[in-house]
């Protein structure tokens, strides 16, 4: 394990105190980075030059005694369904080879606004349709902590480069657990913020209605500082919302009511992922919480709501690739369009995208709209209820983020055991509430994550319950 | 966990081979005929899980809204053909050439 | 030819129509200029409204301002919520695949219902009202059927669209034409799309003939040809008539070159469009005060004006829609009315042998056209206080010299009438002393000015016989 590095804070402050070239650094780590990452797969694109120049400019600033921003000289890993105007943007699908976004996402404006440094961008699930980024076109991402193992997804590959110390900072998207889920398998911080908070406004969407953006990071406070910065109202996002001032925090975590949830800990999680979530919670206690066992109800009907919506959403916004406006066309005669369409989309999207597409289509469709989108519909309003009221004896709830440790790469399960593990993840998309994942400890040499979920705009009480857990146990390592 | 009513304990209908194709013929999607029968055994026991939902009876989701002073402006922003077409896979000129449509 | 007639008895027709909002300087869900015709192919685009991925839709408030002017005029019911539902399909004009539209079933609400349009004697129902976008434009090397492939243009992409779907309630070909020209006359007047521009208004039609189905028939380009194709539909539909079953229910093509319907060979319910709410746009709140503001800000179209005052007034159709044609007269209508005249009285001064007098005097602005002695004059001719032939004077006298009646009553009622030497030595000095006389020639104000002068001069002077002799002396 490696020497924990510094806080963010620092980083900046050494760079603007021209104590460290941010060149120097960046290249050095520019160089570094393809040694281990040929091992993990992390990276589909650096962005070299790009990083380069921004961080000569950064060093010219600093020297002219100029104010840097706050991410002045970090380096931070995008997931590949992010737009960054001249970099690629495949959601790990050959439908998108060769397409390059002509603008650049909110998420980037702000973080290049604060001197942050877009490294490259990073491996996932097809369209992140996934939980093991074993689903990418361009091969699987492995886990830093065990290269049998999965990362966990869709965001494979932020998470690992985080916790292999190739980027300090890095965003995912979150759609049904797809930043928590490799925090957890990867063993670093991942949050899924309350949705509206983060612009989506150049995130390539696989369910709009559910997704953010998420942050990764391995401290608490670079976390929330990342989460600060990518924040915030965007006109250009109908669906951004004006989070209400965050209120301010108590300090500590003394008095403050956390539940662990009965039903996050379901038949199918494994016993000492079980164990492991319940010591750390014990931490909370030790810290002064009041910490019980409770319920939430309709918690049954969270991960069929959340498939049939996501895969109607799905269906629809996967359709615009079709080889003629940008991306892939493996269509060159003179076909049809239905023929040529469906010749390159045949060609192009991996087996599970096609899987969700069809499902998507079959939920829509005249005579099943009713029986499937409008019920799992319901079923979000009865959740959405049900969290309200346990959020009216706590503050956090607690669980495993995910019920089972990073499976095997290539291991063999049928689509709905797949889609059994993101059980505890999907409800907090469902409802919009921000969940973060923490890591709580290693079983059979494999990370375990805890999730803590918060009511709507709550970021501050995860930041501060996070941050509480980082100072009685430490900063969690990177394994490099 | 919430009453069961007469209408939510109805059966989702289940799926055939005959849907499996329709499916994919609106989603322009080829599929060969042992990827038809896969896909139909996977969406089987999958909307068999999706049951669940019969007993989720509810009243459906509010969603956010919105008032018109929050809408768009009515006033015209830079357009970017330029940058749009440059990845355009195949064109003529100007023109987006797609496939015929007859 | 009994039997033809029969057979056209059971004729029944809807439209479905496209109204770009071609007031709007941008497009519905874009920042892109709108003001697409004889542009560069592909230049008013962006990556929104070229379906570039991570894009997300902005709806222009405009445009749901524009919508809701239509959706009053017609008579619609507007909804407290209205939501956007994308409509899933593929087609090469379709940037995204899907459109975005709007959906009045399974928990969706269109943006208006149940509206409706007086056609003569009877009235025409509109179902709904849909804000949605437009497609882009494919063209062909050589012919449809020959070209190899198409090409695309999106600059129409995205533009706004109202469709406006009627009831099956036309039962002639030539209604229905009716009823295009005077939703055009609506849009138009409601400032809101131009039906002149190549493109603006477009109309998909369904017709059915007695016995048999229902048939869609599409791409009708312009309302010259919606006749053209119904009629042309309703004669093909009827040939079946008496044969098992009649029409089949299909969609068809209007070909403007031969002018004929061709089939699609598209079975009804074929098409599946998986509609669902579009995730990107939430549901608009449509609160009172803002229907108020569009209600205040909006134009009232004489078309629907014309309406009200057949209903509100029983004035007959002829004299509502020549009273209402100018909004000005009309104005001025209303106060008469609303003074306390007789409805039909007023609306017979105005449209009358007058009619341009009271034109020009309403445009002028200046206060010429009292109501109050309008009204006083009905009084006395009710009350025999005066002869028609006096009032008429008299109405002429306040609209030329911009006297009011007490003062022209007085001298008509003197009936002192000066012979046509004196005003023609009265005129005379007139001209001699006044620099406006040049601008008398072309402009009435100036010319009316003048007749002023020469009444200032002998307020019993007949006015009539003033600007008689004032005309023929200045154009000489």
């Amino acid at each position: 394990m490696a020497e924990i590095s510094p806080s963010v804070a620092e980083l900046v402050r050494r760079v603007a105190s021209q104590e460290v070239s941010c060149e120097e650094k960046t290249i050095h780590r520019l160089a570094r980075i393809p040694r281990i990452d040929r091992d993990i797969h992390a990276f589909l694109h650096l962005a070299t030059d790009r990083a380069t120049k921004k961080a000569r400019e950064i060093d010219r600033r600093a020297k002219k005694g100029e104010r840097l921003g706050r991410l002045a000289g970090v380096a931070i890993a995008v997931k590949d369904n992010i737009c960054v105007s001249a970099m690629p943007a495949t959601c790990g699908s050959k439908i998108l080879e060769g397409f390059v976004p002509p603008y650049d996402a909110t998420v980037i404006q702000r973080i290049e606004a604060e001197d942050g440094i877009v490294l490259g961008k990073t491996n996932m699930d097809e369209f992140a349709m996934g939980n093991t980024t074993q689903a990418s076109a361009f091969g699987p991402t492995k886990n830093p902590w065990n290269l049998e193992r999965v990362p966990g997804g869709s965001s494979g590959g932020s998470a690992a480069a985080v916790s292999a110390g190739m980027s300090t900072l890095a965003l995912g998207t979150d759609t049904g657990g797809s930043v928590r889920c490799p925090a957890s398998f990867c063993s670093v911080l991942g949050l899924k913020p309350t949705y509206g908070t983060v612009s989506r406004y150049g995130v390539i969407p696989y369910a709009n209605s559910l997704e953010q953006v998420g942050q990764f990071a391995r401290r608490v406070s670079d976390l929330a500082l990342l989460y600060d910065v990518v924040s915030g109202h965007d006109p250009r996002d109908s669906t951004s919302v004006t989070s209400p001032k965050a209120r301010k925090s108590s300090g500590g975590f003394k008095g403050k009511r956390v539940g662990i949830v009965t039903e996050f800990f379901g038949e199918g999680t494994k016993d000492g992922v079980r164990r492991k979530v319940l010591d750390a919670s014990e931490k909370f206690r030790e810290m002064g919480a009041k910490v019980e066992e409770t319920h939430v109800e309709s918690m049954e009907y969270a991960l069929a709501a959340y498939y049939v919506i996501a895969m109607a959403e799905a269906s629809s916004n996967l359709s615009r690739y079709d080889g003629v406006r940008y991306g892939a066309s493996t269509e060159k005669g003179t076909a049809d369009w239905n023929a040529a369409f469906a010749k390159t989309r045949t060609e192009c999207f991996g087996p599970e995208v096609k899987r969700r597409i069809l499902l998507g289509s079959y939920v829509l469709s005249a005579g099943y709209y009713e029986a499937y989108y409008l019920k799992a519909q319901s079923a979000r309003g009865l959740l959405r209820r049900a969290f309200e009221k346990a959020f009216k004896s706590y503050d956090i709830l607690l669980g495993p983020t995910m019920p089972v440790l990073p499976p095997r790469i290539g291991e063999k399960v049928t689509p709905l055991e797949d889609y059994m593990i993101d059980i505890n993840t999907v409800p907090a998309n469902l409802v919009g509430l921000p969940a973060l994942s923490i890591p709580a400890g290693f079983v059979e040499g494999l990370p375990v994550g805890m999730q803590l979920m918060a009511p709507h705009f709550g970021e501050h009480l995860l930041f501060e319950a996070a941050q509480s857990y980082e100072d009685a146990v430490g900063v969690p390592g990177a394994k490099e | 966990m919430p009453p069961r009513t007469k209408k939510a304990e109805r059966q989702s209908p289940t799926m055939s081979l005959e849907s499996v194709r329709r499916l994919a013929g609106l989603s322009r999607l080829n599929l060969t005929a042992s990827e038809e029968e896969r896909l139909l055994s996977e969406f089987s026991s999958i909307l068999e899980y999706f049951k669940v939902l019969d007993r989720s009876a509810g009243p459906a989701e509010d969603g956010p809204t919105v008032t018109p002073a929050n809408l768009r402006r009515d006033e015209v922003g830079p357009s970017d053909g330029d940058g749009v077409m440059k990845g355009v896979p195949r064109r003529k000129g100007r023109l987006v050439r797609a496939p015929r449509v007859f | 030819m009994s039997k033809r007639v029969a057979v056209l008895d059971g004729v029944k027709i809807g439209l479905e129509i496209h109204c770009q909002l071609t007031a709007l300087k941008t497009k519905l869900f874009c920042s892109c200029s709108s003001d697409y015709r004889d542009k560069e192919p592909n230049e008013l685009v962006c990556p929104t409204c070229f379906g570039i991925p991570g894009t997300l839709p902005l709806l222009n408030e405009r445009a749901v301002e524009y919508a809701l002017r239509i959706a009053i005029a017609l008579g619609c019911e507007v909804p407290q919520r209205t939501s956007f539902y994308r409509k899933n399909y593929f087609y090469p004009d379709l940037p995204k695949n899907f459109q975005i539209s709007q959906y009045d079933k399974a928990g969706g609400v269109a943006i208006a219902s149940a509206g409706s349009v007086r056609l003569e004697e009877k009235r025409v129902r509109v179902r709904r009202l849909q804000l949605e976008e437009d497609p882009g434009k494919l063209t062909y090397e050589g012919t449809i059927d020959k070209s190899p492939y198409s090409l695309v243009d999106y600059n129409r992409a995205g533009i706004a669209l109202v469709e406006i779907v009627t009831e099956p309630d036309f039962e002639s070909a030539r209604e229905a034409k009716t009823f295009l020209e005077k939703l055009r006359a609506i849009v138009e007047g409601l400032g809101v799309s131009d039906g002149e521009l190549e493109g603006a208004m477009r109309c998909d039609a369904n017709v059915s003939v007695k016995g048999g189905a229902r048939v869609e028939i599409k791409n009708i380009s312009s309302f010259k040809e919606v006749e053209k194709a119904l009629n042309y539909e309703i004669l093909r539909q009827s040939t079946f008539s008496g044969t098992e079953g009649g029409a089949e229910a299909e969609t068809r093509h209007w070909d403007e070159r031969r002018s004929i319907t061709i089939s699609l060979r598209t079975k009804e319910g074929e098409q599946d469009y998986r509609y669902f709410p579009e995730p990107d746009l939430p549901t608009l709140e449509l609160s009172p005060e803002f229907l108020r503001r569009v209600r205040e800000e909006m134009p009232e179209v004489s078309e629907v004006k014309a309406e009200r005052y057949q209903g509100e007034f029983g004035l007959t159709p002829q004299m509502a829609k020549e009273v209402a044609r100018d909004a000005k007269v009309a104005d001025f209508f209303e106060e008469v009315v609303s003074k306390g005249a007789k409805a039909s009285d007023a609306a017979n001064w105005i449209t009358g042998e007058f009619r341009e007098e009271v034109r020009t005097a309403a445009a002028s602005g200046d206060g010429r056209l009292k109501a109050g002695d309008l009204v006083e004059l009905l009084k006395m001719l009710e009350s025999k206080e005066a002869t028609r032939g006096q009032a008429k004077e008299i109405f002429r006298g306040m609209m030329t010299t911009g006297k009011g009646l007490a003062e022209l009553g007085k001298s008509t009622r003197t009936g002192v009438v000066l012979d046509e030497s004196s005003i023609t030595g009265l005129v005379e000095q007139v001209l001699r002393e006044s620099d406006a006389v040049e601008k008398a020639k072309s402009d009435p104000k100036a010319f009316n000015y003048l007749v002023g002068q020469v009444l200032r001069l002998e307020p019993k002077a007949d006015a009539k016989l003033v600007a008689k002799t004032l005309a023929r002396k200045i154009k000489r």
